[in-house]
């Protein structure tokens, strides 16, 4: 029967846990262009680093540096169980800024996975940007028809 | 009505499928499928909650409506004789 599901998600690289490298996972080259996607969006630059208040440079996998968050929003795959993990120092009021685009790369990402899965199972696919009512927050809406 | 899904990502990473036009028992294999699929992809998705849509609209979906009224044939085609104007 036709029924409505709500879910919450996480990303875990499975590939990744299994020992594969990182550039063979799915899943990373979605989470690597949700990331630049954001950065297109903030007008921002692709890295590999982040630095921290102190100005110290920390590697991650893949960084997100914007004029609004210039120490950067590292992403961090750990290797052994494939878990993502945002990687910043938010120190002197940056809260907000890091909080909405952890919110928006996560967002890009998610949407892109389910555009994809949803190809992988022969729909045909549309998606849409939709602004909030109220907030600045959007909600993308994916549109699937067998 | 053609078999179709909805998938809406709000800014806070909830996500929530709407899935129409699917027979009784195809609905629930295909949004596990979709699990499956996102899994692949490196989302694990956890089930907060799923909700059958009512029946009415169910069969709506489906064109399974028999309630609904047929739609009227145009005036012109009603016409005695068939003649035009």
């Amino acid at each position: 029967m036709s029924q409505i599901t709500s879910y919450s998600a996480e990303i875990v690289l499975e590939h990744v846990a299994e020992g594969r490298p990182l550039e063979d996972d799915p899943g990373w080259r979605l989470l690597r262009e949700a990331v630049e996607a954001t950065a297109q969006e903030y007008r921002g630059r692709v890295g590999a680093t982040i630095v921290d208040y102190f100005g110290r440079v920390r590697p991650c996998d893949i960084s997100l540096i914007t004029a609004a968050f210039p120490r950067g929003l590292g992403v961090v795959v750990d290797r052994a169980t494939g878990r993502v993990a945002f990687l910043y120092d938010d120190y002197g009021g940056y809260g907000d800024v890091v909080r909405r685009q952890i919110n928006r790369v996560t967002q890009n990402f998610l949407s892109l996975a389910v555009a994809h899965a949803l190809r992988a199972m022969n729909y045909q696919v549309d998606v849409e940007e939709k602004a909030a009512e109220v907030g600045d927050e959007k909600t993308v809406v994916v549109r699937g028809v067998l | 009505m053609a078999r179709s899904v909805e998938v809406r990502v709000d800014g806070r990473g909830r996500v929530r499928a709407e899935f129409s036009g699917f027979p009784e028992g195809e609905c629930g294999e295909e949004a596990e499928s979709l699990e499956r699929a996102l899994g692949a992809l490196g989302v694990r998705v956890r089930v907060r909650a799923r909700r059958l849509k009512p029946p009415g609209v169910i069969r709506a979906e489906l064109g399974l409506d028999s309630e609904a009224p047929a739609r009227p044939e145009p005036a012109a085609l009603r016409r005695p004789g068939g003649g035009r104007g």
